[in-house]
C-alpha cells in the first residue's frame, strides 16, 4: 500500500490550495459516485458537487489547516482523512472553525478520488 | 502636525492641563481667545467666518446659507428633520459622553512614538526590485509574521499606515500590534535583516518637517490649509465639511485653483493636514463622524480617494450634487469605508438608479442604513445582516441520517462509557481491526466573544498527538496510530479521565452528524464490493479530570466510522475513531440547532396517505423515534403498526446490549 499519510497530506494541500484559488476547478477530484455533505446538504456526483461549492456565497476564501489525521479506511487503499482548521472568508477577520472528513479511494489508475466529503462548521 | 512657530500665540495655553490649543483643530469654546493668522484655530464659526470671509457660514450652523442656498436641505447627514439628522444627533450625544477622548483629539501634536515603528533593511532586500520597491511584500510579511507571534490572540496584526522615508519604512499600527511587530526585529526578509525600532521623534517626522526642510512658503500653505479646515469643522456635529472646495474663499485666496488645478490637487493636501491632527485612528473616529463632499463636481472619487485612507471610520457621507453617474465611480475608495451608515447621493446622475443598486451598495457599505435620507434598514437589521455575513456558509442544523438507529445508539453509549468504563466500550464496539488516533489543535480560534476559559495543559495528549501537519517522522506517525482493542486500551488508559455532558439533557452541548458510508471492508469477506456503514462526526466538549482533581473543559471533534463487525466480534464495530482536541470554545451553532441532536431534522415525513401518516404519528408517540425512521420502520414491516413496534423494540434491545440479532445487522449492512 502506498504511504497513505503522504497521500493524505498531499491531497489536503492540493485540495485547499485549489479550493482557495478557484474552487470551480475541483471537479477532477470527484467522481460520479462521490458524495458531499456540506453543512447538512448532501450532494452526489462530481458536477453537482462542484456546482454547490462554486455557488457558495463568498468570493475569496482561505483555509488554514490546523490538524490533519489519516487512517487507511479499507484494505483496497482507501484513506480516511480528518482535517480541522480555520476558514477566513472575504474580508471577515474572524476565523471560523471547521472540520472536514474525507474518504479517498484509489481510482484504479494510480490516483485517488474523493468518495466522501463531510464538511461542517464548528464554531468556537 | 504642524509645529507651531515658537512665537505663535497659543490659545488657552493655561486653560486646562489637557494641553488644549497646542495646535490643530480646536473645539468651539465660548468666549475663547481669537485666533491669530498663524496661530491656533478656534472652531467657532462666527469667529472663523469673521476672520476668513464674512459670507461663509458653518455648515449646520445658524448663519446664512452659502452659495447653493437651501439645496443642501435635501440631504446631508446633519441637516433637515430626516433620519440622517437623528442619526447624526445620536452620534453627537455619544460623542458628548466621551469628552475626555475629544480633549485628546485636541492634543493634535504628534507624539505618537508608541504606535509607530521605523524599519530598516527593505532597500537591501531582494524585494526592493519589486515595482513598488518591495513595500507591499514587506508589509504583508510583517503582518503575517507578527500575527503568528502571539498564538493566544486571534486578532491579526494590521499595519494601518506606511510611509517610505529614504531607506526607512515608517509604519503605524495599534499599540498591541506594534508590540508584536517589534518582536520581528532582526528577522530576515528577502535576504536582508530587518531592524525594527520605535520611530524616533525626529523633528523631520511625518507632517512635522524640519524647519529648514520646509520653505516658509510651504509652512505658510500648511497653516492656511489648517485655517480652511478649521472653518470647515463643526465639533458639535463632528462634521468635516469639504463641500464646494472650488468656491472656498480661503482656498481661492491661496491661489491653489490657479489655472486648471481643481479639487484633485488640494484634496490630498487637506487630508495630509487632517492626518497630522490626530494621533490615533480612535481620535479621528471620535472627532469626525461625518464628512460632506457635496458640490465638488466629482464625476468619480479618484480625486478624493485619500478620504478613505484618512477617515476610514466615518459614518455619514454626503456626496450631494456631484456628477456621479454609476457605482463604479466610487471604486477609488475600494471597500474601505465600511462604517458608513448614511450615504447621500442626492443630485447625482446616479440617483434614479439607486433603488436597484441597493444590494451593490451594501457590498461596499455593509452598515448602510440611510440612503438619501430614507432609512431602509434598522440598526437591528444591519446587525443581523452582519452576523449572517460573518458566517456566509450558513450553519445548518446537524444532519443526522441514521440507519436503524445504529448511530444514535452508538453515540449514547459512547459518551457514557468513555467516561465511566472504557474497557466495556472497547468490548462493545471495538475489535482487533479498529483504529484510533488523536490529535490536538492548539491554535483553534476560540469563538467570537472573549473567551477566558483556562486552557489546561496539553501535556497529557502531546505524546499521542498524530497531527500530520506537525508530525513528519514515519515511526512516530505509525506508533501514534492505535490498531486493535489492546493498543486502544493502552492509549485510553493513558489519556485523562473525562466527563461528557449528558446527551439527553444537555443536547445543546453537542453537534452530531451521521451519514451512510458505503464501501467498507466486509469483515466476513463475503462482499467484494464492500459493505455499508456510517460516518459520524461529533463535536462537543468534556470536562477533563487530572491529578490535581481540578476539572477543565476542552472542546473536541470526533469522527467515527462504524461498520458491521466480524465473526465473533461486536455486531457493530468502530472501524476508525479519530479524536481532535482543542481549547474550549462554545459551539456557536446552538441558536439554530435542532433541540435534540440525535434525531432527524426533518418534520413528520409526509407519505400522502392519511392512514399511514396517522400510523406514523402513533409509532412516533409510542417509541419516541424520529418520524422519518418511523416511516422507514413501517414501510419495512408493510405498514403494520404492531410489527413495526416489535421491530423497533428488537432494534433497541439489540443495540443496547450489543447482542447479535442478524436481521438488524443485515439491515445495517444493507
Amino acid at each position: 500500500m502506498a504511504d497513505f499519510t503522504e497521500i493524505a497530506k498531499q491531497f489536503t494541500e492540493y485540495y485547499y490550495n485549489q479550493f482557495d484559488k478557484d474552487r470551480s476547478q475541483l471537479a477532477p477530484l470527484y467522481r460520479q459516485e462521490s458524495m458531499l455533505t456540506f453543512e447538512s446538504a448532501s450532494i452526489g456526483g462530481a458536477g453537482p458537487i462542484v456546482e454547490k461549492l462554486s455557488s457558495l456565497p463568498f468570493q475569496s476564501v482561505k483555509h488554514a489547516v490546523s490538524t490533519l489525521d489519516a487512517q487507511p479506511s479499507n484494505t483496497s487503499g482507501g484513506i480516511l482523512i480528518l482535517v480541522t482548521g480555520a476558514l477566513l472568508v472575504d474580508e471577515e477577520q474572524r476565523p471560523m472553525n471547521y472540520s472536514q472528513a474525507f474518504q479517498l479511494l484509489p481510482d484504479g489508475a494510480g490516483s485517488y478520488f474523493i468518495f466522501n466529503d463531510v464538511f461542517k462548521l464548528v464554531f468556537g | 502636525m504642524v509645529q507651531l512657530a515658537p512665537s505663535a500665540p497659543r490659545a488657552h495655553r493655561n486653560a486646562s492641563p489637557s494641553v488644549r490649543g497646542r495646535g490643530g483643530i480646536q473645539k468651539r469654546k465660548a468666549g475663547g481667545t481669537r485666533v491669530d493668522k498663524d496661530g491656533d484655530l478656534v472652531m467657532d464659526p462666527t469667529i472663523a467666518a469673521d476672520k476668513r470671509r464674512a459670507a461663509r457660514s458653518q455648515l449646520g450652523g445658524s448663519g446664512p446659507s452659502r452659495g447653493q442656498g437651501n439645496g443642501r436641505a435635501t440631504g446631508g447627514p446633519p441637516r433637515g428633520a430626516d433620519a440622517g439628522l437623528i442619526k447624526a444627533q445620536q452620534a453627537i450625544i455619544r460623542g458628548l459622553n466621551a469628552k475626555s477622548s475629544q480633549a485628546n483629539v485636541l492634543e493634535s501634536r504628534m507624539t505618537a512614538a508608541g504606535t509607530r515603528l521605523q524599519i530598516e533593511g527593505l532597500s537591501s532586500s531582494k524585494a526592493a526590485a519589486n515595482p513598488d520597491g518591495g513595500m507591499e511584500s514587506l508589509l504583508a510579511f510583517l503582518e503575517r509574521k507578527a500575527s503568528a507571534m502571539d498564538t493566544n490572540s486571534n486578532k491579526a496584526v494590521k499595519i494601518t499606515k506606511s510611509l517610505k522615508r529614504g531607506d526607512l519604512i515608517i509604519i503605524t499600527a495599534g499599540p498591541e500590534d506594534v508590540e508584536r511587530i517589534k518582536w520581528l526585529d532582526n528577522f530576515s526578509f528577502a535576504g536582508a535583516t530587518l531592524s525594527i525600532k520605535p520611530y524616533e521623534l525626529k523633528p523631520d517626522k511625518v507632517g512635522d518637517k524640519k524647519k529648514e526642510d520646509v520653505s516658509p512658503k510651504a509652512q505658510e500653505t500648511k497653516e492656511q490649509l489648517r485655517s480652511v479646515l478649521a472653518t470647515r469643522y463643526n465639533a458639535d456635529l463632528k462634521l468635516l465639511d469639504l463641500s464646494a472646495l472650488a468656491k472656498d474663499a480661503g482656498l481661492i485666496q491661496m491661489g491653489v485653483f490657479d489655472g486648471t488645478t481643481t479639487t484633485s490637487k488640494i484634496f490630498p493636501a487637506l487630508m495630509v493636514v487632517c492626518d497630522g491632527l490626530f494621533k490615533t485612528r480612535q481620535e479621528k473616529r471620535d472627532a469626525i463622524v461625518s464628512v460632506t463632499l457635496a458640490d465638488n463636481e466629482l464625476s468619480d472619487v479618484a480625486d478624493v480617494s485619500e478620504l478613505a485612507q484618512t477617515f476610514p471610520d466615518i459614518q455619514n457621507l454626503d456626496l450631494s450634487r456631484n456628477r456621479i453617474s454609476q457605482l463604479d465611480s466610487l471604486d477609488s475608495w475600494g471597500n474601505r469605508l465600511r462604517n458608513i451608515t448614511t450615504l447621500i447621493l442626492t443630485g447625482n446622475p446616479i440617483e434614479p438608479q439607486l433603488p436597484s443598486l441597493q444590494a451593490e451598495l451594501l457590498k461596499k457599505y455593509p452598515r448602510l442604513e440611510i440612503l438619501n435620507g430614507i432609512q431602509f434598514r434598522t440598526p437591528e437589521q444591519v446587525a443581523t445582516a452582519l452576523e449572517v455575513a460573518k458566517f456566509p456558509i450558513g450553519n445548518a442544523p446537524p444532519d443526522f441520517r441514521d440507519v436503524g438507529q445504529v448511530g444514535e445508539n452508538f453515540i449514547r453509549q459512547f459518551v457514557v462509557l468513555y467516561d465511566t468504563n472504557r474497557s466495556a466500550l472497547l468490548t462493545n464496539f471495538y475489535d482487533d481491526q479498529s483504529v484510533v488516533s488523536t490529535s490536538i489543535n492548539m491554535s483553534a480560534p476560540r469563538g467570537a466573544t472573549r473567551n477566558t476559559v483556562i486552557i489546561p495543559p496539553w501535556q497529557p495528549y502531546t505524546k499521542f498527538s498524530r497531527n500530520l501537519v506537525k508530525i513528519n517522522n514515519l515511526p512516530t506517525q505509525l506508533s501514534r496510530r492505535h490498531r486493535g482493542s489492546q493498543a486502544i486500551n493502552t492509549l485510553w488508559t493513558a489519556l485523562p479521565a473525562t466527563r461528557h455532558p449528558d446527551i439527553s439533557t444537555q443536547a445543546d452541548k453537542y453537534l452530531i452528524e451521521c451519514n451512510p458510508l458505503p464501501g467498507l471492508v466486509d469483515p466476513t469477506g463475503q462482499s467484494p464490493r464492500g459493505v455499508d456503514g456510517l460516518i459520524i462526526t461529533m463535536h462537543g466538549e468534556f470536562e477533563e479530570q487530572n491529578d490535581k482533581q481540578e476539572q477543565h473543559l476542552r472542546s473536541f471533534s470526533r469522527t467515527f466510522v462504524l461498520g458491521p463487525g466480524g465473526p465473533g466480534g461486536p455486531p457493530i464495530r468502530v472501524v476508525s475513531d479519530m479524536m481532535n482536541l482543542r481549547a474550549w470554545a462554545p459551539l456557536a451553532s446552538a441558536r439554530n440547532m435542532a433541540a435534540e441532536p440525535v434525531t432527524a431534522p426533518a418534520p413528520v415525513a409526509a407519505t400522502g396517505n392519511p392512514q399511514q401518516e396517522a400510523m406514523t404519528v402513533q409509532l412516533v408517540e409510542r417509541t419516541g423515534m424520529t418520524p422519518n425512521y418511523a416511516v422507514l420502520c413501517l414501510t419495512e414491516t408493510g405498514w403494520d403498526l404492531e410489527k413495526a413496534f416489535v421491530a423497533f423494540q428488537l432494534n433497541r434491545v439489540c443495540l443496547h446490549f450489543s447482542s447479535s440479532i442478524p436481521s438488524i445487522i443485515n439491515k445495517f449492512i444493507g
